[in-house]
């Protein structure tokens, strides 16, 4: 917005919030885009945090990760481990949420 | 109310959109492909989680009122089309611009949803899913659709788009964080940053004007939690448009070459337009950076008379409705012409 603020703007890690929603409440469907999605954004986020210079052409959902995983140990600790949806049982993808939450209103 | 029902009567609605002999072609076609996904996802619904179909629902919702304000006979189209060719150069993906209408003052805004990405994830095993288009979601008070000079803040929220779309903010504070927070980068709110690039982003294409409104309008707003004080966001346009250094604008320069992104720099040319409006004539535009410097252009002409609008062709003095309405009628004119030039110029080449 030009001069007001706006309450809840869409951003550009919704889609994988949303993923870990999915799982958190046991209505993932296996197999599906959104866990290729998921698996290549939190893929690329990793490799970013500790190479940002390598950052041409990726997305700004991956650049966003990077920066929740670079500003929130925590956040990093419990995705250090995971690389698809399947690795998330559904009380730790609720925890990776509620930390994402947290940084993001920081 | 339920997401199916939602569903059906958001795709009978497209469906309707899409069939007027006004709709822009592109639009019809992503109305077309959202009508598609929601015929999979009401046949495959019973396997869908009641969670992706809500969220289906609530993104065909947004994608409408967009979608629903970009019928030719009422988009802004000749601002449209200066956003389009400002975006070319910006953009990774096929994208399309759509503008949703909103009836309060200043009501500008930028919504950071893209749907089709949505939809895709949303919607699994849907056969469409070659198509890609990114759809840019900018809102205007609807007051203003065919009053060019007012819709210039449309710049600033498609800075927003481009800063979301490239990543900019994000890899400045990543930057910033690995190198141990240098130079407060960390500490300025990343919204303020976002305010920042937005303007910034806006005057390499219409200069100084970027920020007019805001002087106009509020000059003296004090910063908040969202947005930098006007009279910062002023000042960094006016370094930016003198070429003054300033450590923000490093910040944004090194994060877009690092980011592969164009950089950000003057992409306009003021045209004389004085001779042509006093004698109630269009301009006659010459390239894209003059299509861009006429904003300016305009703005300036429009704040230096606005106080006492005198016609020019007769010296006696008119309202400020019609000194507005004749100062945006040739603006609006003037892109016309040359859009239209510019089409014939594409369709006659060999």
């Amino acid at each position: 917005m030009l001069m007001a603020a706006a309450p809840s703007e869409p951003t550009a890690l919704d889609l994988f919030k949303l993923a870990l929603e999915l799982v958190e409440r046991k209505q993932l469907q296996r197999t599906t885009e959104l866990d290729d999605y998921f698996q290549q954004v939190l893929q690329s986020a990793k490799q970013l945090v500790t190479a940002p210079q390598n950052a041409a052409g990726l997305n700004a959902e991956v650049i966003e990760l990077a920066l929740a995983l670079a500003a929130n140990h925590e956040l990093a600790s419990d995705l250090c481990n995971v690389s698809s949806l399947s690795d998330l049982s559904p009380q730790m993808a609720g925890k990776v949420l509620r930390e994402m939450d947290s940084r993001i209103a920081a | 109310m339920l997401p199916e029902v939602d569903l059906c009567l958001l795709r009978s609605n497209l469906r309707a959109l899409a069939s007027t002999p006004y709709f822009n072609q592109q639009v019809a076609s992503y109305s077309e492909h959202l009508c598609s996904a929601i015929d999979h996802a009401l046949t495959e619904a019973p396997k869908l989680s009641e969670l992706s179909l809500r969220r289906l629902s609530e993104t065909v919702w947004q994608a409408y009122q967009y979608l629903a304000g970009s019928i030719s006979s009422e988009a802004p189209y000749e601002v449209q089309y200066c956003l389009e060719a400002a975006l070319r150069e910006w953009a990774k993906k096929d994208c399309l611009i759509t503008t949703g209408f909103t009836y309060g003052p200043l009501a500008y805004h930028f919504n950071g949803l893209d749907p089709w990405k949505e939809v895709k994830a949303l919607v699994p095993s849907f056969s469409a899913q070659h198509f890609d288009r990114v759809l840019v979601l900018i809102g205007v008070p609807r007051l203003y659709r065919h009053k060019p000079i007012f819709c210039i803040p449309l710049f600033h929220e498609l800075g927003h788009f481009v800063d979301r779309h490239v990543g900019v903010v994000a890899y400045i504070r990543l930057n910033a964080l690995q190198q141990g927070g240098s130079f407060n980068q960390v500490t300025l709110p990343p919204l303020h940053w976002a305010e920042h690039f937005a303007d910034l982003f806006a005057a390499c294409y219409v200069g100084r004007s970027s920020t007019g409104l805001l002087e106009a309008v509020v000059p003296n707003a004090p910063a908040n939690q969202t947005h930098p004080a006007s009279k910062d966001r002023i000042d960094l346009v006016e370094k930016f448009v003198n070429g003054i250094s300033d450590p923000r604008l490093t910040a944004f320069e090194i994060a877009l070459k690092n980011l592969g992104a164009p950089a950000l720099k003057i992409r306009h040319t003021v045209p004389n337009l004085t001779s042509a409006y006093n004698d109630v004539r269009p301009v006659d535009i010459k390239s894209a950076a003059e299509l861009h410097g006429l904003f300016d252009a305009a703005w300036s002409y429009f704040s230096v008379n606005e106080s006492k609008p005198v016609s020019p062709m007769t010296n006696v003095a008119m309202s400020v409705e019609q000194f507005e309405r004749t100062v945006n009628d040739l603006t609006e004119k003037s892109i016309r012409n040359y859009s239209t030039k510019e089409m014939w110029k594409a369709h006659a080449a060999p």
